[in-house]
């Protein structure tokens, strides 16, 4: 192949396609604080940087809300958030286990960062899941708005980044060498 | 499956182009933050419901969307009211946050056929020099054309491990994560096999960028919303406490 940046360009797309399956997968195995939406943008920003790292999230929180649910079109931010993270990591140090974790916990608080505002001024925090819970019994302790939808998202963010990161590297580990040779090139 | 959530008609709303419809909506959702007291949401509430006129959208398929936000309505109404004690204006302001940006975003989905946000996003990148414009939107077409082939995918391998007696539902958490990568690993290597034959493809029948102008292209619908935007947001800036 003389051309990698068709294959880069083909390469993202199927990324987009694995973020979207990647929720599905989650809703049928059904584990809790998994959510598996964002292995396809970490694949591709650990495999071909920050740019078509955030390209990927960004197309992803789109084609996502055009076909299944338009509520989530104001979180692209987040996902374009892990792109650049991910892509910045990968870049300087590589990607592997060490790095999937470190990147996990990385994005566990950056993540709930650029999403709770969100979250806060589009339902107050709340978002109708089991966390609601916890969310209510900070702010009924005394915690800002902000800081108790903060909080328990860091832990359920910490959980689904993590297990996506240790997932990318078995993936990665899984590419032919025909495929990865020219991307990282 | 793609064109689900569209809804074909012939309306104003529908006519407007894709560019004005992404910055009403955005200016819209971002005005919500505004509402401070009843007028300010009875004036963001006449707008939507002008909208939706407009846009001859049957209820039917408004509360289609609506459902995915009716656990977050319930969730505020309980914990603002009996937990957290805010007044009944409070419960009212994020409510309304909720469900107006949601029928928002949700009519611009319903009016916009996906085909065309490829376009939209071309043209609406800024700093085409630096930002290949072209690329991001060759990929989102690209991740449209190949999703429904990997939906349906998707659903045979899940058919196929229920076949072989491995049903996900009613393991325990640890045989659980054990499986995730059976369902992943043949997705992905199907999703390499389709990115690199593509590829090949694309580079032996000589595709190269094409160089063309993207313009704005404005009429008077678009125009007229946009006036209807500026009105709206000093209407709601006038009527702040």
């Amino acid at each position: 192949m003389r051309d990698a940046k068709m294959l880069k360009i083909t390469f993202c797309s199927m990324c987009i396609v694995i973020n979207i399956i990647g929720g599905m997968i989650a809703h049928t195995v059904r584990i809790p604080l998994l959510f598996l939406d964002t292995v396809g943008t970490i694949l591709s920003a650990a495999v071909l940087g920050p740019f078509y790292g955030m390209a990927t999230g960004g197309l992803s929180s789109i084609l996502k809300a055009l076909i299944m649910n338009p509520k989530g079109m104001p979180f692209a931010l987040v996902n374009v958030a892990i792109g650049l993270t991910v892509g910045i990591i990968a870049k300087k140090f590589g990607f592997n286990i060490k790095t999937a974790i470190i990147s996990g916990i990385l994005l566990a608080i950056i993540c709930p960062l650029i999403g709770t505002p969100i979250a806060v001024f589009l339902s107050g925090g709340f978002v109708g899941d089991p966390l609601d819970i916890i969310v209510a019994w900070m702010a009924k302790s005394g915690q800002s708005i902000f800081v108790s939808a903060f909080v328990p998202r860091i832990f359920a963010n910490l959980i689904d980044k993590t297990m996506s990161g240790i997932l990318v590297v078995t993936l990665i580990k899984s590419m032919p060498a025909k495929i990865l040779k020219p991307l990282k090139a | 499956m793609l064109n689900k959530l569209y809804s074909e008609k012939e309306s104003i709303v529908h006519r407007i182009d894709i560019k004005t419809k992404i910055i009403y909506t955005f200016g819209y959702v971002l005005s919500l933050m505004l509402m401070n007291n009843f007028l300010t949401v009875f004036i963001s509430f006449i707008i939507l419901v002008f909208l939706l006129l407009f846009s001859k959208l049957g209820m039917k398929k408004i509360f289609y969307f609506m459902k995915t936000t009716f656990p977050a309505l319930i969730s505020i109404a309980i914990m603002y009211k009996f937990v957290l004690e805010k007044t009944n204006f409070e419960i009212v302001r994020i409510s309304s946050v909720l469900i107006f940006s949601t029928v928002s975003i949700s009519c611009f989905v319903m009016t916009t056929k996906v085909t065309e946000m490829a376009k939209a996003i071309e043209s609406m990148i800024p700093f085409k020099k630096i930002i290949p414009a072209y690329e991001i939107s060759l990929m989102f077409t690209v991740s449209l054309r190949f999703l429904p082939m990997f939906i349906r995918e998707y659903k045979r391998i899940k058919k196929a491990k229920i076949c072989r007696g491995i049903y996900i539902e009613d393991m325990n958490l640890k045989e659980k994560v054990k499986h995730v990568l059976g369902y992943f690993l043949p997705m992905f290597l199907l999703s390499l096999e389709h990115a690199y034959n593509l590829a090949i493809a694309m580079e032996v029948k000589g595709y190269r960028k094409k160089e063309r102008q993207v313009e704005w292209n404005f009429e008077k619908v678009d125009y007229i919303m946009f006036l209807l935007l500026v009105v709206y947001l000093v209407l709601i800036v006038g009527g702040r406490k």
